[in-house]
């Protein structure tokens, strides 16, 4: 085991899967000559050289083009958006073209293509670049959705989207880069379509994934203190979603509160919340609880900010709702 | 605070009921499941439970009064409330089932009868989750009877399992997790076989039970039966003699018509025998009323009526509950002797086999035949010790045997 940051973790899965399969390249803009605009990339164009680490224009819509069209010619190209919020311009090639083209060739193309880099509010960002964009590709079959929450987590999945042979979404997170975990020195990785159990709890579950794994945990931590014993689910992979794992909580707990960093109408959480409200309808004991973004684009002002944002006082907020009756025994 | 008791759905397609009687008056202390009142709803007589505890402070709804489900049939608060505002506040009171026929169907349609607080009743569901609908339904529990604990008084887990605590006043039993049971299907539920469940287990777990037989011939019974029955075209049935027996043994014995009622021995005035009826959706038991002043020939138009109304439904919840002493016979099924669990609120039930031609050693030492019938008393030792329970039997046996 070593202690790795977040960055360190993927640049790792990166350079097993460069050193196993010369088709894997990376591209974007500012991933070599500027070691990458979050350092991921760093010290991987002298290893590499230039054909396999390619800086690009900022053309989000064209360089996104080449990489799909690369992938079809049979490279296996990563894409680094320097924000998801940038990628927005290339939404059309990911949607239309990557998304497709297997299905629309009856199976003759594959795109094995990762998409990457950070999603989701930082800090001080402004309505444009404060955008968490999950839900909205999440909501596109054709499309794989990975989001992990931890170093252990983000380099067992890149190395698994790596390998996939289809496209797939990864989004980390700009403040999450830093963060520190254990992860195994012996190669490993993790399927899609598994949540993990990041803490185990009899009383509520709380769903996330992404960033706000860590305000979930922190408010289990805080909940623990008023006699709450919450179990943390993180689902990692989007999409595919891992109902059962959500579903064999929800029986045990018969509460849950979901937090999702999108907007709430039409967001992956009311999704889930529709799937364990049919499929768990007779182990619900309160009704659902969501914690979104608020309903707004993101102020700059920093107060409003963080009134936008999921925090932990408003997810003890909704667990202390859905126990409301129950915790007066 | 006064809150308005307001007609529950007892039944999935009730719309309206008619209180056949109030089993409390005003001034009474109600606990929150106790049965307040009798309502005919369009299948059956039903139990209404209260859905909240305090006192009774008015009747709006007399009994014979016909009441839509949502409306307001009583209040219920602490003593000395103000009723002004619930008044008030509640949708038009009951009308007497004289008025509703002649009501013009303009007037109605003028005047429509909001529901007030549709929060309080979701058409005939109460507010709960659907764990504790769940949670209820296999327990066999009513969820009207439960009050709910969650935001807007929705029934939770939580207040399922403290009803089921209540009305066992057992140790809370896990549910059965019925995934683990060999493969089938749960059935619908009748009201009967629910009250039936609930009132012999209870019956089984609280009274200490204890059995005595008694073989008895009954020739001499026959015999006179056969004789009345000679010039007549409606025959007096055997359970007739045998109800009219029992009853004049326990004018004999009284002890034995006595309760176990809140740590303390009750006294029955009159003798109400009940009779065991098995229906199609359940066991009901009818009762004969003052049986102890009636003849043999009342008895048994008793009988025929009271069966007559459990097979097509028309028994009403005063008809078959609140008997003194029950009597069960499967001798029809050729049942020999069988013990039967006591019907409460008596304390004995008297089970009853087939009447058999055996071989039996008289006083002159012949073995002769005689038509003997097994009785098998079963007792509530709370109630009725041993020899008490022995010389009632004993006493029962002389009647039986010498009918006068």
């Amino acid at each position: 085991m070593s202690l790795l940051t977040f960055r360190e973790a993927l640049r790792n899965a990166l350079i097993e899967e460069m050193d196993r399969d010369p088709t894997v390249l990376l591209m974007g803009e500012e991933v070599a000559e500027y070691q990458g605009a979050y350092k991921v990339s760093q010290g991987l164009l002298e290893k590499y050289g230039p054909k396999r680490i390619i800086d690009t224009p900022i053309t989000e819509a064209a360089f996104t083009g080449i990489a799909i069209g690369a992938a079809m010619a049979g490279l296996h190209p990563i894409v680094e958006w320097m924000t998801f919020n940038f990628g927005i311009l290339a939404l059309d090639q990911v949607i239309n073209n990557a998304a497709k083209m297997r299905y629309m060739s009856g199976g003759q193309t594959s795109i094995p293509i990762v998409i990457r880099g950070p999603n989701g509010p930082a800090e001080f960002l402004g309505s444009q670049h404060s955008q968490n964009l999950a839900s909205i590709l999440t909501h596109i079959p054709g499309l794989k959705v990975i989001c992990p929450a931890t170093p252990y987590d983000a380099k067992g999945l890149l190395k698994t989207a790596i390998r996939d042979g289809n496209p797939v979404m990864f989004m980390e997170s700009e403040l999450m880069y830093q963060l520190q975990g254990e992860v195994p020195d012996k190669e490993y990785l993790i399927p899609f379509g598994k949540a993990d159990i990041k803490r185990a709890g009899q009383d509520v579950t709380l769903l996330a994934y992404g960033r706000e794994l860590h305000t979930a945990l922190a408010a289990a931590e805080q909940l623990a203190t008023q006699g709450i014993d919450a179990e943390v689910i993180d689902l990692r992979s989007l999409r595919p979603l891992d109902s059962e794992t959500i579903f064999a909580s929800v029986a045990k707990t018969n509460h849950l509160v979901i937090v999702d960093e999108s907007w709430p109408i039409a967001s992956l959480g009311s999704y889930i919340a529709h799937l364990v409200a049919h499929d768990c309808f007779d182990l619900l004991d309160a009704p659902i609880e969501l914690v979104q973004m608020e309903d707004v684009p993101m102020p700059y002002n920093h107060a409003l900010e963080l009134a936008v944002l999921p925090s932990m006082d408003k997810i003890i907020t909704a667990v202390q709702l859905s126990l409301s009756s129950t915790q007066q025994a | 605070m006064a809150k308005p008791l307001l007609m529950l759905a007892l039944s999935p397609t009730m719309q309206q009921g008619l209180i056949a009687k109030w089993l409390v008056s005003e001034g009474d202390t109600i606990k929150s499941g106790d049965v307040i009142m009798a309502v005919e709803t369009d299948k059956a007589t039903m139990e209404y439970e209260s859905p909240q505890s305090g006192t009774l402070l008015k009747i709006v709804a007399a009994a014979g009064s016909r009441a839509s489900v949502g409306q307001l049939v009583g209040i219920i608060g602490t003593a000395g409330e103000d009723l002004t505002a619930v008044l008030k506040e509640a949708t038009t009171p009951a009308a007497p089932v004289a008025a509703t026929t002649s009501a013009p169907v303009l007037a109605k349609a003028k005047n429509p009868t909001p529901l007030k607080r549709p929060n309080l009743i979701f058409s005939n569901r109460k507010p709960a989750s659907p764990l504790a609908r769940k949670l209820a339904r296999d327990a066999g529990l009513n969820l009207l009877a439960v009050q709910g604990s969650g935001p807007n008084g929705r029934i939770v887990k939580h207040d399922v399992e403290v009803a089921m605590l209540q009305a066992s006043g057992r140790k809370l039993q896990p549910t059965l997790d019925l995934t683990t049971l060999p493969k089938g299907h749960t059935l619908p539920l009748s009201e009967k076989r629910r009250i039936t469940a609930e009132r012999l287990s209870q019956s089984m777990y609280t009274a200490p039970h204890y059995y005595l037989t008694m073989a008895v011939e009954i020739d001499n019974l026959l015999a006179t039966r056969a004789k009345l029955n000679q010039d007549r075209t409606d025959k007096l049935s055997l359970n007739a003699f045998i109800l009219k027996v029992v009853a004049d043994a326990l004018t004999e014995h009284p002890t034995i018509n006595r309760t176990w009622a809140n740590d303390q021995l009750y006294q029955f005035d009159t003798i109400d025998i009940a009779f065991a009826v098995a229906l199609e959706d359940g066991l009901i038991t009818p009762v004969v009323r003052d049986a102890g002043s009636k003849s043999i020939a009342q008895i048994d138009q008793d009988i025929r009526t009271l069966v007559e109304k459990s097979r097509n439904k028309t028994i009403t919840l005063p008809e078959f509950t609140n008997s003194t002493f029950t009597i069960s016979n499967l001798g029809s099924f050729d049942i020999e002797e069988f013990t039967a669990i006591i019907n409460p609120p008596g304390s004995a039930i008297l089970a009853i086999g087939k009447a058999t031609p055996t071989p039996v050693v008289d006083k002159d030492n012949q073995i002769i035949i005689r038509q003997l019938l097994k009785l098998t008393l079963s007792c509530d030792h709370r109630v009725i010790d041993g020899a008490v329970g022995a010389a009632f039997l004993k006493a029962l046996k002389n009647l039986l045997e010498y009918p006068q």
